[in-house]
């Protein structure tokens, strides 16, 4: 196998261009006055950093994190069973269950969004055609049902394909000592699992932390995320601030960067290659 | 599988071939559906090139992309204050007139021109449509209408706790609301008017901060009322007749309100100058103006145009909204400002979110 | 010996019922999407009865089909190249000694974790210092790069299950180094390499962000034109709600077919 070993080199040289130069470049953004799209002399500052004791800003992180919290724990709740009870299916079935999963992300999410949007106001095609009716648009279930639905798979997913994996003879051989089904799972199982739940927990709550579209429509853009700050930090201000709108945007890129570092290390702890990420 | 891969690099190839085209190109940059894409076909044909069409979203957008030079865009078509603001980046170039032979032959509606001729950049533009900044309400609630004819910009600010109000979220036009409900101008640098907008749009309690999905909302009874683009109720409009479904909205316009214009420009950065004036030439021509701004559905900018297009039966745009400057009103236009009071307008608009 | 198994079966109950409710919120959208597809009203307000004939524009709209032919040309070209570049590197990868293989999976989870807004911003910064007309090579080189990892990351649990051993017998009994590979370890990692496959062009088909910031003037996928679309006054035609309910319902078709056909292939054999 040795002698395939230099099938990863050309996958460093690749990763290097594309993940550490912009990363360099979103540092020195952050930290100066450079301007992305007229680059030339550039001076250290700090400056930028009096974004984050702005209103809006400060407001933005905290909903953001209150949100992809409770949109995670939701979809931990839900999702943990349901991974479960798929992993306790036939491998036919299972297969098709989780193919069922997959295949509504294959709609645009813009267009599932404006879905949700329709079915949230007072009077739709739905409403029209069932009778059902849901005044839903910009209050905090609104959006975070619609986050729920969006991001569920995501939770399923990873801690599915480690419960699939796993050694089932262990759970035997804790039965076969005398453990009852609630004891097996709190100590074997779910520790076993635990790589799968990090995975799910990350992926869930990182997109959820900077979506825009989403608290834009369904939240009657007054639930802002962080999400939507950079949208507008990097498409909609960027003339009006002599370019400092990209500085910034790109100090708030590079402290979620930060938090995907963290989760790292998170993973890599739990499961060293990360390969219950999906 | 080898197979499989093996005709998927093949049909890649193939198709990236099929890309390569020798006529000349045109880069045009324009918002959604705003162009009818037969005339573009018809340009095509006759000067035998390639229209590259790129839409985008909103002026910043556009601003971005020329500022960016990714790709050289010879024709775009920003509103009046990004047009300032591009003119004093030097991202756009002065049009030469002498090479529009249809130029002559058009007028721009004299209370349009008086609005920008003498803001610098007259001689940068070819005006494409215009129109008003209003209100538009759901007419299921009678008594809406005649508070909103009696107190017009107030109704957006002083009902909020009665009516669900939405509001346009950009800086710009949420700000020039109140303003103008402050009697204000527009355009005001006034450190204390900003800071009464500012209080305004805060205490207003707004229902709704939306964009395109604010006329959506109105109609569909999660608002009451909203402030639009009159675009944004010309395509209802139409669509609703198209439909024939009841129109159970309306457009508020109020005494005094703001002018936007959407026009060609040239980028500075543009490739093809002589073929941009082509196109620009080609859109000046009455028929096709005429047939564009058919399309279209907003005012024209062009007396001609807009003649025919209200006293021809076969046009039918005489209804009482569709012209944004009737006699007896007032009417402003945005200028770009200074980027410090751009940047206020940013954080006027994100602290009255925050605190609504 | 009643009460246990309904001890055990109130877990399995509950994991059935929450489930279905998985489903039915997973599917709400698309069912929306259902109606308003068949739904008489351009703006789809109200429901006016039940129609066809957006199915039927379309396939002439000469507007949505140049978006609809690049996201899919995208889609499975990106899908393509990240499936065979991602399955090489994770062969590579899964033969590195154990401290650099760790090291080369946390630069690989990199762009899975990273949030998109980033990874295209990211992107486009490289584009521009590289001096590359943004456009469809641009958004494919990015989907690749956005896919890679998941094909790696759905490889590499296969590769690691085979016995390195296998692949040295193959080398013995005169395989080429390329050959050895097509005959051994590709069977071996099949599995793996059309989950990839198939996380890839899920990646691919719906994104918006990325694209966003990577294509040029010449290049627009579904989400790029639904986006510019809705801008101050504009709406899109229902047809765009056929498009996706097609895109849908081929694949759910696929699915069956392929799990009815698998289902007689066990029968026979």
């Amino acid at each position: 196998m040795r002698r395939l070993r230099p099938y990863s080199l050309p996958y460093l040289l690749w990763m290097g261009v594309f993940i550490l130069i912009p990363t360099l470049i979103l540092i020195v953004l952050g930290f100066s006055n450079l301007q992305l799209y007229n680059l030339g002399v550039f001076e250290i500052t700090l400056v930028n950093f009096t974004i984050f004791i702005q209103d809006q800003v400060v407001s933005a992180l905290w909903n953001s994190l209150v949100y992809s919290i409770i949109t995670t724990v939701i979809c931990f709740i839900i999702g943990y069973p349901v991974a479960y009870y798929l992993s306790t299916l036939s491998d036919k079935k299972r297969k098709i269950l989780l193919a069922m999963m997959i295949v509504p992300l294959w709609s645009n999410m813009l267009l599932r969004i404006i879905a949700w949007e329709k079915l949230f106001m007072p009077t739709s095609i739905i409403s029209d055609l069932f009778g059902i009716s849901f005044d839903l648009l910009g209050t905090p279930t609104g959006v975070l049902i619609g986050m729920v639905a969006m991001y569920l798979p995501f939770m399923v997913f990873p801690i599915f394909s480690v419960l699939e994996k796993m050694d089932y003879k262990l759970i035997e051989a804790a039965k076969d000592l005398g453990a009852s089904d609630l004891q097996t799972f709190v100590k074997v199982t779910f520790p076993l699992s635990s790589g799968g739940v990090i995975s799910g927990v990350i992926m869930t709550m990182l997109p959820a932390m900077t979506s825009f579209v989403l608290p834009a429509r369904i939240g009657l853009g007054k639930i802002n995320l962080i999400g939507n700050i950079i949208e507008s930090k990097f498409m909609k201000e960027v003339l009006g601030s002599s370019g400092a709108s990209i500085n910034q945007g790109a100090l708030i890129s590079l402290l979620l960067m930060v938090l995907s570092v963290i989760s790292f290390v998170l993973i890599t702890r739990v499961d060293k290659e990360g390969e219950t990420l999906i | 599988m080898k197979k499989l891969i093996f005709i998927g690099l093949l049909s890649f190839f193939m198709l990236a071939l099929v890309g390569c085209n020798s006529k000349p190109k045109l880069y045009v940059l324009n918002w959604g559906d705003y162009i009818d894409l037969d005339l573009i076909e018809l340009f095509e044909d006759e000067y035998n090139v390639k229209v590259v069409y790129r839409e985008v979203g909103s002026n910043e957008e556009m601003a971005t992309l020329l500022q960016a030079g990714s790709s050289a865009y010879d024709i775009a078509v920003p509103s009046d204050y990004m047009i300032d603001k591009l003119k004093t980046l030097s991202l756009i170039q002065p049009i030469d007139f002498t090479k529009l032979s249809n130029d002559d032959n058009m007028t721009v509606i004299p209370e349009l021109y008086e609005l920008y001729e003498s803001t610098g950049i007259e001689d940068y533009i070819i005006p494409y449509a215009w129109g008003t900044i209003g209100i538009l309400y759901n007419t299921n609630k009678p008594a809406l209408k005649t508070l909103i004819e009696a107190e017009g910009w107030a109704a957006l600010f002083e009902y909020g706790d009665t009516y669900k109000v939405g509001m346009y979220d950009s800086p710009r036009d949420a700000v020039a609301a109140a303003l103008l409900y402050l009697g204000y101008h527009v355009n005001s640098e006034n450190a204390t008017e900003l800071l009464e907008a500012e209080n305004a749009l805060k205490d207003a309690n707004f229902t709704a901060w939306g964009e395109d999905n604010l006329k959506g909302l109105v109609i569909q009874g999660t608002l009451d009322m909203a402030l639009v683009y009159s675009g944004d109720y010309f395509s209802e409009y139409y669509l609703a007749i198209e439909d024939e479904v009841d129109v159970n909205f309306d457009y508020y316009v109020p005494q005094t309100t703001n002018i936007w214009v959407d026009a060609m420009v040239i980028p500075t950065i543009a490739q093809n100058v002589e073929l941009a004036h082509q196109f620009i030439d080609f859109f000046l021509d009455y028929e096709i103006a005429l047939q564009n701004s058919d399309y279209i559905g907003y005012a024209p900018t062009f007396i001609e145009i807009y003649d025919t297009m209200v006293t021809d039966p076969d046009y039918g745009y005489d209804f009482e909204t569709f012209d944004p400057f009737p006699d007896g009103t007032y009417r402003q236009m945005y200028q770009y400002g200074t980027d410090s009071r751009s940047e206020s307008l940013v954080s006027i608009i994100a602290r009255a979110k925050a605190a609504n | 010996m009643m009460k246990k198994t309904l001890k055990r079966k109130i877990p399995k109950l509950i994991g059935l019922l929450l489930t279905i409710f998985s489903f039915i919120i997973i599917f709400t959208p698309i069912l929306v999407i259902i109606v308003l597809s068949v739904n008489a009203s351009t703006k789809g307000y109200s429901w006016e009865g039940f129609t066809l004939k957006w199915y039927v524009e379309l396939f002439q709209n000469d507007v949505m089909k140049e978006p609809i032919i690049n996201t899919l040309v995208i889609a499975f070209s990106s899908t393509i190249i990240a499936t065979v570049l991602g399955t090489i590197f994770a062969i590579g990868i899964n033969a590195l000694e154990k401290k650099k293989r760790v090291q080369m999976m946390v630069i690989n989870n990199v762009p899975v974790v990273n949030p998109d807004i980033v990874t295209g911003i990211s992107l486009m910064i490289v584009f521009s210092l590289l001096s590359f007309t943004l456009g469809y090579y641009t958004v494919l080189i990015a989907h690749v790069f956005f896919s890679i990892p998941y094909v790696v990351l759905s490889v590499m649990p296969r590769l690691k299950k085979l016995d390195p051993n296998l692949y040295e017998a193959g080398l013995d009994l005169g395989c080429s180094r390329i050959s050895g590979i097509f005959r051994v370890i590709i069977p071996n990692i099949s599995t793996g390499i059309l989950s990839g496959a198939l996380m890839a062009f899920t990646m691919s088909i719906d994104d918006f962000i990325i694209t966003y910031f990577t294509s040029g003037a010449e290049y627009m996928n579904v989400s790029t034109w639904l986006y510019a679309t809705l801008s101050r006054g504009r709406s899109f035609t229902p047809a765009a709600y056929a498009y996706n309910i097609i895109i849908f319902a081929v694949t759910i078709a696929i699915i069956l077919f392929v799990n009815l056909k698998r289902d007689r292939k066990e029968k026979t054999v």
